[in-house]
């Protein structure tokens, strides 16, 4: 994502067409296809809200004993018929579901509807498709994976219902007219962690070209990941660097928003909680893009969005050599674009100075001009413009609620 | 006065300051109003702003930008940006601006930028400006990427 905003399909109508749901089937999420646990069952700490400003003496936190979460996740295949899939799920109790769909390169799915076990509506595409709240990719047909991944906000709810969900998806062309025969494949997360205040997202950090054997580089992602362990600790996620790789990918990252088996390839040989972060020099051919992120929210499981991408030579600035506060810099831009990754967006979107879309969160500060906003969201880590004085330039505050979506995300542990 | 402004000003040494400082040393002028309008476009996160844009709201794009690219140290990519839009768009006009950059020991970061970049240059500009990185105190750095250029007589360059 974060390179903008989709664009609305005007030649989609399906309210006007009037189509009959078919093809309903019955599949199951259950323990025996896929089951992961973490290390370690001890007491978990509820600790004081850390300070965020910028520490040069801070040191990361990446113990996992702590890390308390479990997940565990199913697939199936569904049939496209008349545009529509319409599915029923087994889903065991749980905290969080993260539910990727991928149909036929070319085609666009979206999610339309996700029913729980007691018949009650709790996603509907309609309540998000002309709305100035942004609440996720999903509602919108932008490329042939979508995810959704449920609840989202805290008036969601916090918990996922044991029983029969209703899945209903569409599959469009590229003209955004109803695909009538494909197929889809789904996957599905279910995190068990009902501890909504402490969890843990592993990271797995790949550095393209030879960028693992830049010392200097290598000892700034490494600061900079620390920063981002800072940031997200002080709402209770504790960032977990797990694994570094070195990769063939080219050092102009392609975009993850578009999709590259790339992506596909390198988050396969992961696990499916670990958040991919490639490091390159530039992003698409851009020498502007500090990063993006594959997705809002981005998929657990292998697609050619799966990872969040983040240059290294915009951050390291005019001279080429980091220094603290572009250390600090990169490591707020890895915690933004995560951000996407986990469900968030901009608290507000310009056009101009004005503001055309707000994120669909209650508090995060109400705006409507860019002088009102920086006034506001200046130093919140979501606001995409970033205000800088004399001595300071960070911005790493997250509100409740924002800290409740990535709390929310399925693969927050 | 807004962050941006007060960021770009405290590079303009105050009169008094100017009076003790060493004598070779030259005052920054103050940012313009133009030049804080670019600079705080330039800062967005994301979406990275659209460099044909933003230089219609110049009537000295090159003057401006080279002023971003020479003064404002946060964020990090207000320089490095502003630095692409002068490659991107005014390449020509900024041209002698950014052979200083291949060429000087500070600016190992634009150096490879340009070298990342050739290859929406036109060739001959292109060739040029490899030809001087790989002179310059960079060459190392910018040897690889230069020989990464789809340009077979660029990536030649880099194998001499």
């Amino acid at each position: 994502m974060s390179r903008g905003l989709p664009g609305l399909p005007a030649a989609l109508l399906p309210v006007q067409l009037g189509l009959l749901l078919l093809g309903a089937c019955t599949v199951t999420v259950d323990r025996d296809g896929g089951d992961e646990d973490d290390e370690g069952d001890t007491e978990g700490d509820t600790d004081e809200p850390l300070e965020t400003d910028p520490d040069p003496d801070y040191v990361p936190d990446y113990d996992a004993s702590d890390c308390r979460g479990d997940f565990t996740w199913g697939d199936w295949t569904a049939e496209v018929s008349n545009g529509e899939v319409d599915d029923t799920v087994y889903i065991p109790a749980g905290r969080s579901v993260q539910l990727t769909a991928e149909s036929t390169a070319g085609t666009y799915l979206m999610f339309t509807a996700l029913e729980d076990p007691s018949g009650r509506v709790q996603y509907d595409y309609e309540d998000w498709w002309d709305s100035p709240e942004l609440f996720s990719f999903a509602v919108f047909p932008l490329s042939n994976v979508s995810t959704l991944n449920w609840p989202v906000r805290a008036e969601d709810g916090s918990r996922v219902d044991e029983g029969n969900w209703h899945v209903r998806l569409w599959v469009l062309d590229e003209d955004y007219d109803f695909v009538y025969d494909d197929t889809v494949t789904v996957n599905a997360y279910l995190n068990e962690d009902a501890d909504l205040d402490q969890g843990c997202l592993f990271v797995r950090v790949a550095y393209a070209d030879d960028l693992d054997e830049d010392p200097e580089v290598v000892e700034a992602v490494e600061g900079a990941l620390a920063r981002w362990n800072q940031v997200y600790l002080a709402r209770g996620v504790k960032v977990i660097p797990v694994q570094t790789v070195g990769s063939s990918i080219s050092g102009d990252l392609p975009d993850p928003a578009d999709g590259h088996s790339t992506y596909a390839s390198l988050s396969a040989q992961g696990e499916p909680a670990q958040l991919n972060l490639v490091v390159g020099e530039s992003i698409d051919g851009s020498s502007s893009t500090l990063g993006v992120s594959g997705g809002a929210p981005g998929a657990m499981s292998p697609t050619e969005s799966s990872a969040v991408v983040v240059s290294w030579l915009t951050h390291a600035g005019s001279d080429g050599a980091f220094d603290r506060d572009e250390i600090t810099a990169m490591g707020e831009t890895m915690a933004h674009e995560a951000g996407h990754f986990l469900g968030l967006f901009h608290p507000v979107h310009f056009d101009g100075d004005e503001v055309i879309y707000t994120d669909a969160l209650s508090d995060t500060p109400t705006c409507s001009s860019r002088e009102g906003c920086e006034a506001l969201l200046q130093t919140n880590l979501m606001y995409p413009y970033i205000s800088c004085g004399p001595d300071e330039c960070y911005q790493d505050n997250l509100t409740e609620e924002q800290a409740g979506v990535l709390h929310r995300y399925a693969g927050v542990l | 006065m807004s962050p941006a402004l007060l960021l770009l000003a405290q590079l303009a040494a105050a009169p008094a300051a100017a009076s003790e400082a060493p004598a070779a040393e030259a005052v920054v002028p103050a940012p313009s109003e133009t030049q804080q309008v670019l600079y705080r476009a330039l800062t967005i996160r994301d979406p990275a702003p659209d460099c044909a844009e933003l230089s219609l709201l110049s009537e000295d794009p090159v003057g401006d930008l080279s002023y971003i690219v020479a003064h404002a140290d946060q964020p990090p990519w207000a320089a490095m940006r502003a630095a692409g839009c002068l490659l991107s768009e005014h390449h020509e006009a900024a041209l002698p601006l950014i052979e200083g950059w291949l060429q000087s020991p500070q600016q190992k970061g634009l150096a490879i930028l340009v070298a990342t970049q050739l290859d929406s240059l036109p060739e001959p500009v292109a060739l040029d400006l490899a030809r001087r990185g790989l002179a310059g105190p960079h060459a190392a750095s910018l040897r690889s990427r230069i020989a990464r250029s789809e340009r077979p007589a660029v990536q030649q360059l880099a194998g001499d």
